[in-house]
């Protein structure tokens, strides 16, 4: 299922260059996507990333209410990490190019993962 | 853009040596394309033309009038785009239709080996047709900057773009507070946030993520389904803390992709 998001998410949107799903508590992917084949150090760094900006559900990382949807930009790449709705420990986790349709690309992987609960 | 510096930039367009033709079209690039070569076609097509933009790898027809954009067309039938906006007007108040029409164009030009052009008289649009996108708004849902400010610091020519659609920011330089606006409780829970989280939140981040790089715009979006997101952007000494309406967090993006 996780496998399946994450392919329709790069197949949809060739902007999206890394796909993956990760366990925030160990920051380890479980699964890849996408057409970059980015290293393991890549991967590792993304899954830190993505658990310092997502945050615990017990301690947000900015605001008063936990975090299930983070956007970062750069000036070469924007990132998103989207909490899983099965298991909150776990997100999927997205790099892509900053000219990407954001609205769009947010909305299809919110849609993804409301029917993956 | 002033209007002595629009001026100008157009005396030198007609000045270029005549663009060359490859026996069917105009060839505008070679190697690539850019948002501006094609946004800079519209702007110069005042009668009821079919400009048809060859990429290499598609074929779009835009449909323009009176400097307008009206409609956009498959021309070769190589999109497949299930949210399509081929073939419909760009109307003011379908804002998600004319930023996908933003989108498509940026992707079209993204992916393009060359840029060619064929002007051909269009027959499915009425100049005068109110439903079309301007060069000022086609720009701005482009990225493409129209206000040349690139002296003044980042946040500000941010705050300059997108100041008007946050419901509340606070500008920090340094350790000291610059300046606040908008609702006062979304005030307060910004500079909560900004005294107990955001320290933690840059140093984990700097321990744990050497790619990282400054400037950043990074949001956390409708934590508790209030249609209200939050965003630190950082450039150099400056952070920018925010509250936007989530449905605008995309907006806030582009601002900053356009300023950093």
């Amino acid at each position: 299922m996780q496998a399946e998001l994450l392919n329709t998410m790069t197949d949809h949107y060739p902007e999206c260059l890394i796909a993956a799903y990760a366990d925030l508590g160990t920051r380890v992917s479980l699964l890849t996507a996408g057409p970059v084949d980015a290293p393991r150090e890549a991967l590792d760094e993304l899954c830190a990333e993505a658990a310092i900006t997502l945050g615990s559900l017990e301690a947000p990382t900015f605001g008063a209410d936990p975090c299930h949807v983070a956007i970062k930009m750069l000036d070469h790449a924007v990132f998103v990490y989207m909490r899983a709705t099965e298991d909150p420990t776990d997100a999927y986790l997205f790099m892509c190019r900053p000219e990407i349709d954001l609205d769009g690309f947010i909305k299809t992987a919110q849609a993804g993962l409301a029917s993956e609960g | 853009m002033s209007e002595e510096t629009d001026l100008s930039r157009r005396l030198a367009a007609l000045a270029n040596e005549t663009p060359e033709f490859d026996g069917r079209a105009r060839v505008l690039s070679q190697s690539g394309a850019t948002i501006e070569q094609l946004i800079d076609e519209v702007d110069n097509t005042t009668l009821a033309t079919a400009l048809t933009f060859d990429s290499g790898n598609a074929r779009l027809t835009l449909h323009v009038a009176g400097r307008r954009l009206h409609m956009i067309c498959d021309a070769d039938g190589s999109f497949s785009d299930e949210n399509s906006v081929f073939g419909k007007a760009l109307a003011v108040e379908d804002e998600a239709l004319r930023e996908n029409a933003a989108s498509l164009l940026q992707g079209f030009v993204s992916n393009a080996k060359l840029l060619a052009v064929v002007s051909e008289v269009s027959t499915l649009i009425d100049g005068d047709a109110p439903d079309s996108m301007s060069i000022d708004s086609l720009r701005a849902a482009c990225g493409v900057d129209t206000i040349d400010d690139s002296h003044l610091p980042q946040a500000e020519r941010m705050l300059a773009r997108v100041g008007d659609d946050l419901t509340a920011w606070i500008r920090m330089n340094g350790n000291r507070l610059e300046s606040t606006s908008g609702n006062v409780a979304e005030i307060s829970g910004l500079k909560i946030a900004l005294t107990t989280q955001l320290s933690v939140f840059e140093q984990n981040r700097l321990q744990n993520c050497p790619s990282h790089s400054d400037p950043s715009i990074t949001c956390f979006l409708d934590a508790a389904n209030s249609g209200q997101s939050l965003g630190i952007a950082i450039f150099e000494e400056t952070r920018l803390l925010f509250s936007i309406e989530t449905s605008k967090i995309a907006l806030a993006c582009r601002a900053f992709r356009v300023v950093s």
